[in-house]
């Protein structure tokens, strides 16, 4: 079966209709009532589901396309309506399962994420993770893809990861969308919010500018102290933060030995120096080997058709290397944004989100941090899914693009 | 035409030394030799991506040891088509065309003739992703020549293909050279690809020309003992050259005498190839200008059509092609005692190394 893109059209504009009448308070008689954020996540939610089943019919037999709807309508009644306490895990299963129902194996899982959370509570996480890593073992096993030594690795190291990773998804599931929008309304939270957006952004620009021809630099010559010059690079992973933050302030603070010059403790510029400090590393890396899978052959070839070093460059290897360097900013904004140690100390005003959380659970306590810790989490973790979604659809990945034939 | 004068260049402890190259307009030259023989460095140095350490090289008379490549005009083709993936077929061939504004028209036309002549005309749309291996280097062959380059340079363009598409190719190519007589420096360790595209082959070996000259002269008088071997010749044998009264030389291989033209007296080696050489059962018959040894059969190796034997004779092992049919008629098997005759027109007095 294939569906066209009017017809996709069609039922988002549907889809818009009844959001938009579920949004108008006078109607009366509706089986329930969402307030408007609930309402618009769910909107997102559902047209995305609607994309992914778009995408999907040019993909799959009938059979299975007809039971995508019948998965989610399930998903639907028993986390969002059924249990409206469940409604903000809802968000994220239905992204998840939209997004994986194309995988056996990850639908599969999912399958048993659901199943446990419904009937193994109050341990449903528990549950999941043994029962996951069962059928992990079982179904590579029972496809013979893969021995089961390079299964049990995999198994017993996501097992390990998962206990890493649990804390942060319990944190970020048990809160409704309303409380995160209330957090959000609080003056204090916004502006710290503003600040981290508008400085991590500042700070990824920044980084791009320098950093993509140094990499280009590296990539493309050959001398001696070029390992100690990437291993400078690799640096600011490795010094802590704090120390990092006192650096700073003793050569450019408010009182450091240049601080006549140029001080910028206090200031957003410090703000974003501390930032780029510790996330140039990510995009520089990336780029560098980006670059360095562009086979000089391309330039090479290019530069006989008459184009300059530079011309070669903006041509031939910049949007080859562009997806590589566009998966650096998003890791270099990624760190950028997640910094606390380093930008505390040399500019704890004007206050980041993290700065905030920080304070807060050191002054007034775990609860009072919670809710912007969390709006903080969700803000990133859309921004960084969004970024990947912009990746996908707007850089192609070349395949073997030093090419053989 | 092309002229390279003493051009130099060392990496590590490789050196490239080309006393003297020059090739002729419209000419086609096969560079061949070994692997490290320094074929891509000489091509490279050429097209102006490596620089040359010394020496120059001049394009119709004019200087260009210093130009950029992109000041050079030169087509350029490699083992990996090397097609910009990011562009369509049509932008690929186009990519020249931006950098010379003045000549767009005439470009446009040699595109569109060139686009006929390699029948890629179907392709235009694709993306380089999907094409197979020859119609990536055909695409690639049309990029090259889409600017009217002074010079082609194809660097082990049909390396990577397989034995149909190859054969294919070489047609496509000479026929493309034969249309347009863009001067051509074809680089190669295979030495049929050679003979059935060059006009003239130059022979490379550790960084030093060996040999330069029309395929038939290289194919039939090779210059030494490693171009000799290096095309196939498998057996390289000492003689005894000597002059008559009347200053002919003959060579004396075991108990002959054939009249052989030499430049050379006393011991010397010559190359005969071992499909001149023909196996007799029994004592043939004598003939004036052919020599007879007599030897044993010492392996048999079966090549599908011919068989390749090893005959151990009192001059050194002689390798003889022999055709399946005839030697399985002759009952003859390993060790059997055989006659080899060798013709004197055959025979390739070598010249001794200085």
């Amino acid at each position: 079966m294939n569906f066209r893109r009017s017809d996709f059209v069609a039922m988002a504009g549907l889809l818009l209709l009844l959001h938009a009448l579920l949004a108008v308070d006078e109607l009366r008689g509706l089986p329930f009532r969402l307030d408007h954020f609930t309402n618009v996540a769910l909107l997102f939610t559902s047209l995305y589901f609607l994309y992914s089943g778009y995408l999907l019919s040019h993909r799959l037999a009938t059979f299975r396309l007809a039971l995508y709807p019948v998965g989610y309508a399930a998903l639907l009644y028993v986390f969002f309506l059924r249990n409206p306490d469940w409604r903000p895990l809802f968000f994220v299963l239905g992204v998840v399962y939209c997004s994986a129902y194309r995988l056996q194996a990850v639908l599969g899982l999912f399958t048993i994420f659901v199943l446990s959370h419904i009937f193994a509570q109050p341990h449903p996480w528990a549950a999941f993770l043994v029962l996951g890593c069962v059928f992990a073992v079982a179904y590579m096993v029972h496809k013979r893809a893969y021995g089961w030594f390079h299964v049990t690795a995999l198994t017993f190291g996501l097992a390990i990861f998962g206990v890493l990773l649990f804390p942060i998804i319990c944190f970020v599931l048990l809160d409704s969308p309303q409380t995160i929008l209330e957090t959000f309304s609080q003056s204090e939270v916004a502006l710290a919010m503003k600040t981290s957006l508008l400085s991590a952004t500042i700070c990824t620009l920044v980084v791009l500018v320098f950093g993509v021809p140094l990499a280009y630099g590296i990539a493309r010559t050959n001398f001696r102290g070029k390992t100690v010059l990437e291993t400078a690079i690799d640096l600011p992973i490795l010094i802590p933060q704090s120390a990092v933050g006192v650096a700073f302030l003793w050569v450019i603070g408010a009182k450091g030995f240049l601080g006549g010059v140029v001080n910028v403790g206090g200031t957003l510029t410090g703000v974003i120096l501390a930032q780029m400090f510790v996330s140039a590393p990510f995009l520089i890396k990336t780029a560098i080997t980006s670059f360095e899978a562009v086979h000089p052959h391309l330039e090479g070839v290019a530069r006989s058709l008459g184009a300059s070093p530079a011309g070669a460059f903006w041509r031939v290897s910049l949007p080859l290397a562009a997806r590589g360097i566009f998966v650096g900013c998003i890791l270099t904004w990624a760190r950028a944004i997640s910094e606390v140690g380093s930008v505390a100390i040399l500019a704890y005003y004007p206050m980041t989100a993290p700065v905030l959380v920080f304070s807060r659970s050191t002054q007034a306590g775990i609860e009072q941090a919670r809710p912007v810790a969390i709006v903080l989490i969700l803000t990133c973790l859309w921004i960084f899914i969004g970024l990947h979604f912009i990746r996908s659809v707007a850089f192609r990945r070349f395949v073997g693009r030093t090419e053989q034939i | 035409m092309i002229v390279l004068s003493n051009l130099q260049k060392s990496l590590g402890s490789f050196r490239l030394l080309i006393e003297r190259l020059e090739i002729q307009p419209g000419e086609y030259l096969v560079i061949l030799g070994p692997s490290g023989a320094g074929k891509s460095v000489l091509l490279l140095t050429v097209a102006g991506l490596i620089r040359s350490g010394a020496g120059q090289l001049f394009f119709d008379g004019a200087d260009v040891t210093s130009l950029p490549p992109e000041k050079r005009d030169v087509g350029l083709v490699f083992q990996e088509a090397n097609l910009f993936p990011h562009l369509t077929v049509a932008k690929n061939i186009a990519f020249g065309k931006r950098y010379r504004r003045k000549r767009a028209a005439e470009i446009q036309e040699r595109v569109k003739l060139l686009i006929d002549m390699l029948s890629i005309r179907h392709l235009l749309d694709r993306t380089v992703e999907g094409l197979s291996g020859g119609e990536k280097q055909r695409v690639a062959v049309a990029r090259a020549l889409s600017i009217g380059p002074t010079i082609l340079l194809l660097d082990e363009p049909l390396g990577l293909l397989d034995q149909n598409t190859r054969e294919e190719l070489r047609k496509e190519l000479r026929r493309v050279h034969d249309g347009l007589r863009t001067t051509t420096l074809h680089v190669t360790h295979d030495r049929n690809e050679a003979f059935t595209m060059a006009d003239r082959i130059a022979i490379l070996n550790e960084g030093r020309l060996a040999q330069v000259g029309p395929r038939e002269e290289i194919f039939t008088r090779p210059a030494s003992e490693f171009v000799a071997r290096f095309l196939g010749v498998e057996n390289v044998l000492d003689a005894f050259a000597e002059q008559d009264a009347s200053g002919r030389t003959f060579l004396r291989i075991g108990e002959s005498r054939l009249p052989v033209p030499s430049q050379y007296q006393g011991k010397v080696r010559f190359c005969v190839r071992p499909e001149d050489v023909s196996l007799h059962p029994s004592v043939p018959l004598r003939a004036e200008a052919a020599a007879s040894l007599s030897g044993t059969i010492k392996s048999i190796e079966d090549r599908g059509a011919v068989l390749r034997l090893v005959v151990n004779c009192p001059v050194g092992d002689v390798v003889v092609l022999c055709g399946k049919q005839q030697f399985l008629g002759s009952g003859l098997s390993c060790s059997s005692s055989v006659w080899l005759r060798l013709n004197a027109a055959s025979i390739h007095v070598l010249p001794r190394p200085d």
